[in-house]
């Protein structure tokens, strides 16, 4: 018996949600692999440099928005119908969220490769974050509405469960399962605000034309508000596999499950009032803001310390029982030849380095030196793009064989995956960060200077070598892309059917629940603590922003 | 190399804590006994590193990279 | 609660960490003149022409009787002006004074290779103080997306020894 046995409803839940973030991220990373070819000057064949631009915003859509949350969607019906033992409540519900963000997401891709059309009237170009007032079409906006709805559903329906769950278990404390999907989808709802006015209020009206002017600083602020967060929210599903997953997979036990409900807290408590951090370089704000936004920034590094520790805790009582000795030989002993963990640790030793440029990235003033360079996606393709996506595609298949009932193919195509995508990943991060030291900015298909005889200066290696590190390096992932499709698809159509295709079991926490304080569970508490901390960040700012009209000083909308 | 190493929750005797059933591991560590030095060795190296990385940074980098905004 | 004593000192080192950033960050700010732009003013992009905007290019002022300059820049789909059609001229150890803003979408202003990067927002005046320390041309990079050709959108700066700036060029 696996999951498929136990919930066949909820098995195709989760499996319809993970069929669509493989789509997009199949897609995506294509997209990605043609801009890595494109930006260096390497191969400009595919598209023209106008075009760039479509598929940056494909990309960044595709993989940072769709890909994440579907998959986030998926993982988390798994998890909570395992952790609470119940298929959703009510199927009609469920799969009404799954439908209104698929219809939500192709309305988006739609207006999106529009763009590709010769002369097309339909077009969104405006990248995933979309600053007005370059315009997309209204459709682009809509469609970005329906997917957040639908989000919004699919975290009312795991509460649901929840209540549900709860009138039959009055004194069992949450499980760690539902307990981290619960905080993270609280988080998302405080975020989220921001981005529902910024669309819904704002950018829908102004792409219908029922208003002209719109004031460029207030839905990039709001933007901001939901955008922190946002990382967030794709990151805390991959502390939730690297929790309740990683140590089992290492051979041990979860080191501590107070450890886990208090980070899951502190990132519900602090991910929303730091937004203003990617607006040091913004006029309009004031100094006083940013520099709140930024200690409440430096504080949200000690969730991820705490993190850093508990996890490889984990990982090293796991290699421990396994055999493993001393301070560093232990390391040794965790299983290196099995795709699930392999790709989880990779993903884990990616994010330490992910979260040195993220210090840099963070402190106000030091910011500057590659605010809008290259560094940034050379920072985030190491955390979201590596920390997230590839424990994202590692735990794929731990848990595709649960969701179909059949064994993974290509085992050893499997194992060779991650480590593929940890090799173009080093190469073409580390390029990313020293060109973005140089100043070679981000978002851009021709970042050399054309007329001008200039040329950027880098710190460390040559502008040559880098622009190689950054073609091979896309061209590497992409390989390590397709080989993940193959084994997943291959799998999913034609593995080998199976009672027990993975071993599911999750042993408990070395110290348990039995330790937890239960304040720790009061949700009511910390969300109503986290939307205080929004207000002290937001209210002020915003009301000054509206205080000459809320399209005033009014800008007029560009085509993108 | 499979994923699914020979243990499993429900064939067996309830007895018998996961570890136990469980070929692969070798001896089942409690929590009383568990030191994880290991941990902190590798959380202390990198906590070193990142701190001589700012310094660099910050002070090298940012520092010695004017013209700067002044006000 | 269980927290390991390895634990308890790794939270509290991280603390440390914590204040240590914030710290390094004041200092900079303060002792070291490492400064980030806060609100200035807001402006209306529709009618920059009535401003000093209208008019973009270098101004001399003399402020607490020191000489000084005024940049007035314009970012637009897909120039800076001054900047991209002919540099903007300032002199080497003199205080220099930027404003900038956009007429029409958002833009970046980053002078390549230094510690000056702004945005330029539709709406806002960007104002931020510099004293460039030597004689050299600086490239300009638009580092912010601004529509399909905002590939092309570069300029330079080019600082000059103090005795040898130009000032006839100046705008009155
Ligand atoms: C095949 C693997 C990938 C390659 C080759 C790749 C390549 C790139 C490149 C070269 C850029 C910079 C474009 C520019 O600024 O001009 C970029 C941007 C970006 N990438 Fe990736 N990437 C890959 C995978 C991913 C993944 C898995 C994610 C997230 C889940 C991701 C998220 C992003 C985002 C959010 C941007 C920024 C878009 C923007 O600036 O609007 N990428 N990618
Ligand atoms: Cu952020
Ligand atoms: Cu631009």
């Amino acid at each position: 018996m696996t999951f498929l046995h136990k919930f066949p409803k909820a098995a195709k839940v989760s499996k319809a949600n993970f069929i669509v973030a493989f789509i997009a991220l199949g897609l995506g990373g294509f997209f990605g692999f043609i801009q890595a070819l494109h930006r260096t000057g390497v191969f400009r064949g595919f598209f023209n440099s106008g075009e760039y631009y479509t598929l940056l915003t494909g990309h960044g859509v595709l993989l940072a928005l769709i890909f994440t949350t579907f998959f986030i969607a998926g993982l988390f019906v798994w998890g909570v119908t395992r952790s609470l033992e119940r298929e959703p409540e009510n199927m009609t519900f469920t799969w009404s969220w799954f439908w209104i963000m698929t219809i939500g997401l192709v309305m988006a891709a739609v207006a999106i490769l529009g763009g590709l059309v010769p002369n097309g009237s339909i077009r969104a170009a405006v990248l995933y974050t979309f600053y007005p007032p370059l315009q997309a079409h209204p459709m682009f906006y809509i469609g970005l509405a329906l997917v957040l709805i639908g989000s919004w559903m699919a975290g009312a329906d795991w509460f649901w469960s929840y209540r549900k769950w709860r009138e039959e278990n009055p004194t069992d404390r949450i499980p760690i399962l539902t307990f981290m999907t619960l905080f993270t989808m609280l988080m998302w709802y405080v975020c989220t605000i921001g981005l529902a006015i910024e669309v819904v209020g704002l950018l829908i009206p102004w792409s219908l034309g029922w208003v002209v002017e719109i004031e460029p600083l207030l839905p990039r602020t709001l933007f901001w508000f939901f955008g922190h967060a946002v990382v967030y929210f794709w990151l805390l599903p991959a502390y939730y596999v690297w929790y309740a997953i990683l140590p089992k997979l290492s051979g041990g036990r979860l080191f501590s499950d107070s450890m886990t409900r208090i980070v899951f807290i502190i990132f519900l408590i602090l991910s929303t009032p730091v937004g203003y951090h990617h607006q040091y370089a913004d006029a309009g704000i004031s100094l006083g803001f940013k520099f709140y936004a930024m200690a409440t920034t430096m504080l949200l590094l000690l969730p991820s310390l705490m993190t850093l520790f508990t996890v490889v805790a984990s990982m090293e009582h796991g290699a421990r029982q396994r055999g493993g000795k001393g301070y560093f030989a232990w390391v040794g002993k965790l299983p290196w030849d099995r795709p699930a963990f392999v790709g989880c640790a990779l993903a884990g030793i990616m994010f330490a380095a992910g979260g040195f440029s993220g210090m840099i990235n963070a402190g106000m003033n030091v910011n500057l030196l590659i605010h809008n360079t290259l560094w940034i996606p050379g920072h985030f393709h190491l955390t979201v793009g590596t920390a997230v996506a590839l424990t994202f595609m590692a735990i794929s298949y731990w848990l595709v064989p649960q969701l179909t009932g059949r064994k993974l193919k290509f085992k050893t195509l499997a194992l060779i995956q991650p480590y593929t995508w940890f090799l173009g990943m080093t190469l073409m991060s580390n390029a990313m960060h020293r060109a973005g030291l140089a100043g070679v900015p981000r978002r851009t298909a021709e970042p050399e200077f054309n007329t001008n005889a200039m040329s950027f200066d880098p710190v460390f290696g040559t502008m040559g070598e880098m622009k190689w590190q950054i073609a091979i390096g896309g061209t590497i992932l992409l390989i390590s892309l397709i080989l993940f499709l193959w084994v997943i698809t291959t799998s999913w159509l034609a593995g080998e059917k199976s009672d027990k295709p993975v071993d599911d079991y999750i042993p408990e926490p070395l110290s348990g629940v039995e330790h937890t304080p239960a304040v720790l569970d009061n949700m009511k508490l910390w969300f109503a603590l986290a939307l205080i901390l929004v207000l002290l960040a937001y209210s002020f700012p915003l009301w000054e922003m509206i205080q000459d009209g809320i399209f005033e000083p009014g800008a007029l909308p560009r085509p993108s | 190399m499979a994923e699914n190493n020979s243990s499993s929750s429900n064939k067996s005797d309830p007895s018998q804590s996961w570890e136990q059933q469980n070929p692969e591991i070798e001896r089942e560590i409690g929590i009383e006994e568990y030191q994880p030095k290991g941990t902190l060795t590798f959380t202390l190296m990198y906590l070193g590193l990142v701190v001589l990385m700012w310094l660099f940074m910050y002070f090298v980098e940012f520092g010695g990279n004017a013209p700067s905004i002044i006000e | 609660m269980h927290i390991h004593k390895f634990e308890r000192f790794w939270i509290k080192l991280s603390f440390g960490l914590i204040a240590f950033f914030i710290a390094s960050v004041i200092y900079g700010f303060v002792a070291m003149d490492l400064k980030v732009i806060g609100d200035y003013q807001t402006i209306d992009p529709q009618n920059l022409g009535e401003t000093e905007f209208g008019t973009p290019g270098v101004r001399k002022v003399t402020k607490n009787g020191q000489t000084e300059y005024e940049v007035y820049v314009q970012t637009i789909q897909f120039a800076f002006q001054p900047g991209t059609a002919r540099p903007i001229t300032v002199p080497a150890n003199t205080r220099v004074t930027f404003y900038i803003t956009s007429p029409d979408v958002l833009h970046g202003f980053e002078v390549a290779g230094t510690n000056i990067n702004t945005m330029s927002i539709p709406g806002q005046v960007a104002k931020l103080t510099t004293i460039f320390p030597e004689s050299r041309e600086y490239g300009l990079v638009c580092n912010e997306y601004c529509g399909p050709a905002h590939h092309i959108m570069e300029g330079k700066i080019k600082v000059v020894p103090k005795s040898e700036f130009d000032k006839s060029n100046l705008v009155q």
